[in-house]
């Protein structure tokens, strides 16, 4: 809905930076960033270290997303926040996703 | 039987096969001390006990089984060492637990205070010793034995959370529940479950796939944990388990007992798809072997079939029902066939149409119901597994105190007996496996001077063949010394210097009254009293014992008993016009009776030759005192029976058909009368006395002219 809570920005190494809270009313936007990001790219990595929540459905989108792409491109997450990491570990969710 | 009786009911049975079960672990493990089945068996057969005690409401047995469980849990941890000692004083607990069961089961109070606490100690002092054995090694864990701190207080809930997919709608999401959740808990494991997860071309953000097992340890109460789903739980299928007794010190039991397959896909680890065809790569051992030449494929079949036909009987399953529902089965079977007997008679008098085939279908449905009859019994039967299993324990004992190594070998224990008579040869067998360890088993060293192997074996056999079951216990000990019991039976008077007796007769002397050679006299055995009483109970049964014993090579004793009380193959006969079973077992032969055959001695006894000897001839009512002077003989045909130890002919009047009787106890209806089996009920409705034939015997043979009175 609104993009105050939620940020993309990308560094020199290609890695996209999210930033904010990921949650239900940012889905479409991330939807839409995941797929423009993906198109013709064999591998996306995502880090999620600055985002300081995630919700189910904000995580079941990533998780949609990296079970498309397997085993052909990847969606790699490679870092996380320690919020999102005990949310992670709270669902138990962390092995589908990272 | 009210809820809480039945309950109760099943307590005191469920018990008491535990207490078998703890008593087996602990034999087992005093030969083989590292064994883990048996410690997990011990563990949970006291885990079993402490929990449904408490569910019954016997604290003081919960509190003591739970300390024993305290220790028990050493041993599975390898923090304490199995010894004779320690086997000892754990036999002897859950002798206590089995004491205070059976006061309750009186309805008295678990153990008088005093002698609860003195146990209490006993225990503690193992897991005190223990403690400083092992001093700060692992300092945090064993706080356990101070039972003042239950560390019960946790619990453990299995929930499942499978939300409605459009839960996002509602504003509500998983997450931020199970964050609720882990305030109050502490999450021992957390499963989502994925198998809804769609492709993505199905995919829509808005919905949720995802559903969570969670188990958690709280010391909240379940309220406050429910208090969490409030706003979920309508419309979302929230289910909450107290699993607690699955779970001890975080682990969840039901691990042990599962495939690494299940529980990796409960995890989530794996897919159901990827168990399947990881299962199907892998190759059956009788594939390995075939490929690899070690064996023939026939033969491979062959075991295979065997192995699958014993699988489908260990699965056949068992329920526990009181006897006296069968006994009251038998006995409508019974009035059953009475009644049908009556139809039957009835349609003989009838002279209508169709008789034949009423006839016909009447005597079917006396044939079934004949059938119907032998089935009932037939449940009443049980293996002799825990008679013989006891023994175990008792030899364990006894021979501990005496200083002395046996090992017990048992066979057939699958054998089956009538309950009953399981019951009633209990102790005798009892008896006599302690009179072969005191008297026949030498000590160790006596042993390997005579260059046998130090520790003796006492075997413990049984079988059936015909109609009876033969149990032989057997000991390779000293053997009987037959010149003892010569000498004994001078001194008792019962023989004269001069008479030469065979090794068997001198070997019945052990079952007379009063006879006891042994000059040292023991705990248990030895006290002059022991095997005239087990003949006596083993005569009671319908049954015989035979000894056989050689010099340093041991002594066999060897019981022949009836499988069963309450069916039986008996003559139908008739005297005076009464009418009498005779046991179709004993029955030798029937003949027409001469009177010009008869020798009389004396006024009352009677012989007749039968075969190549003379029988004496034994007249039914002078035994029983029916009160009917035999002044006008009526007597038509003779019935030679033999009992084992006699033979004799009895003289009736009317020789019927044999039959199939359910013997019906005299005791539990009159009183019992010797000489007497039982009565049968027959299909006119009239009552059949059964002769107990050994009983007979006796009356005649020792107060031959007085009858029972």
């Amino acid at each position: 809905m609104s993009a105050r809570n939620f940020s993309v920005s990308q560094d020199g190494q290609g890695v996209y930076h999210l930033e904010g809270e990921l949650s239900i009313h940012e889905l479409d936007k991330v939807k839409v960033f995941l797929e423009e990001s993906l198109k013709g790219v064999g591998e996306v990595s995502l880090s999620l270290a600055k985002v300081r929540f995630i919700d189910t459905a904000a995580l079941q989108l990533l998780i949609a997303f990296k079970r498309r792409l397997e085993p052909g491109a990847k969606l790699k997450i490679s870092s996380v926040s320690d919020e999102v990491e005990d949310i992670l570990s709270l669902c138990g969710l962390k092995a589908s996703l990272l | 039987m009210s809820g809480q009786e039945e309950i109760l009911d099943i307590f005191f049975s469920e018990s008491d096969d535990l207490l078998k079960l703890a008593e087996e672990s602990l034999l087992s493990l005093e030969s083989t001390p590292d064994s883990m089945p048996d410690i997990e068996q011990l563990f949970r057969s006291v885990h079993t006990i402490k929990s449904s005690a408490a569910m019954v409401g016997f604290m003081n047995i919960s509190d003591y089984a739970h300390q024993l469980e305290t220790l028990m849990e050493r041993l599975r941890s390898h923090k304490l060492d199995i010894t004779k000692n320690l086997i000892t004083t754990l036999l002897s607990s859950i002798d206590f637990i089995r004491s205070m069961i059976d006061r309750v089961s009186q309805g008295e109070t678990e153990a008088e205070p005093g002698v609860l606490d003195e146990k209490k100690d006993q225990v503690k002092r193992y897991l005190g010793i223990q403690a400083m054995d092992a001093p700060e090694e692992k300092s945090v864990a064993p706080v356990k034995e101070a039972p003042k701190e239950p560390i019960e207080k946790f619990s453990f809930y299995r929930i499942d959370l499978v939300f409605r997919k459009d839960l996002f709608y509602s504003g509500q999401d998983p997450i931020l529940v199970l964050s609720c959740l882990s305030e109050l808990a502490e999450f021992v494991e957390v499963v989502p479950d994925l198998s809804e997860f769609p492709d993505f071309k199905t995919f829509c953000m808005y919905d949720l796939y995802i559903s969570w097992r969670v188990i958690i340890k709280t010391k909240q109460p379940l309220e406050d944990i429910e208090d969490v789903f409030m706003f979920v739980k309508d419309d979302n299928d929230i289910r909450i388990e107290n699993i607690t007794k699955n779970y001890r010190e975080g682990i969840d039991i039901g691990l042990a007992e599962k495939k690494l397959g299940e529980v990796l896909l409960e995890n989530g680890k794996i897919t159901a798809d990827v168990l399947t065809s990881a299962l199907n790569k892998q190759k059956r051992l009788g594939e390995v072997l075939l490929e690899d030449g070690k064996i023939e494929p026939k033969e491979l079949q062959k075991v295979l079939a065997l192995q699958e036909e014993s699988r489908k009987v260990y699965r056949k399953t068992t329920i526990r029902v009181d006897v006296e529902k069968l006994d009251n089965l038998v006995n409508l079977a019974e009035e059953m066939g009475i009644g049908v007997s009556k139809v039957l008679m009835l349609f003989e008098k009838y002279t209508g149409n169709g008789k034949m085939e009423m006839l016909e279908e009447v005597e079917n449905l006396l044939k079934v119901n004949r059938e119907f009859e032998e089935r009932v019994a037939q449940v009443r039967m049980f293996p002799l597994e825990g008679t013989f299993q006891r023994f175990q324990r008792m030899v364990r004992d006894l021979a501990f105190k005496q200083n002395k190594e046996v090992k017990v070998i048992s066979t057939g224990l699958d054998t089956e007996l009538d309950k009953e008579v399981i019951e009633h040869i209990s102790d005798p067998l009892k008896h006599i496996v302690r009179n072969c360890l005191d008297h026949g088993i030498e000590t160790a060293e006596e042993r390997q001077a005579k260059g046998k192997t130090p520790f003796g074996i006492i075997k413990l056999k049984a079988y059936q063949k015909g109609g009876s079951i033969f149990i032989e216990i057997s000991d390779d000990g000293r053997g009987i010394n037959l010149i003892d019991i010569q000498q004994k039976a001078l001194e008792k008077g019962w023989i004269q210097t001069d008479q030469d007796l065979s090794n068997e007769d001198l070997l019945k002397f052990i079952l007379m009254p009063g006879f006891s050679t042994s000059s040292k006299i023991t705990e248990l055995s030895g006290r002059g009293v022991g095997m005239d009483v087990v003949k006596t109970q083993i005569d009671q049964l319908g049954g015989t014992i035979d000894i056989k014993t050689e010099k340093d090579k041991g002594t066999r004793f060897t019981l022949c008993l009836p499988l069963t009380f309450a069916l039986m193959q008996a003559l139908h006969v008739m005297v005076h016009n009464n009418s009498y079973m005779v046991p179709l077992q004993a029955v030798l032969e029937t003949e027409r009776f001469d009177k010009g055959l008869v020798k009389s001695f004396g006024a009352e006894e009677k012989m007749y030759p039968f075969q190549d000897d003379y029988l004496p001839l034994i007249d039914i009512t002078k035994i029983l005192n029916t009160g009917v002077l035999s002044a006008n003989d009526n007597t038509s045909a003779l019935v030679f029976v033999d009992t084992g130890r006699k033979s004799f002919g009895i003289p009736v009047e009317q020789v019927l058909e044999p039959r199939q009787i359910v013997v019906k106890n005299l005791e539990a209806n009159y009183r019992p009368v010797k000489g007497i089996a039982g009565a049968s009920i027959l299909g006119d409705g009239s009552v059949s006395l059964v002769l107990d034939l050994l009983g007979f015997e006796e009356i005649f043979f020792q107060h031959p002219f007085e009858g029972a009175g």
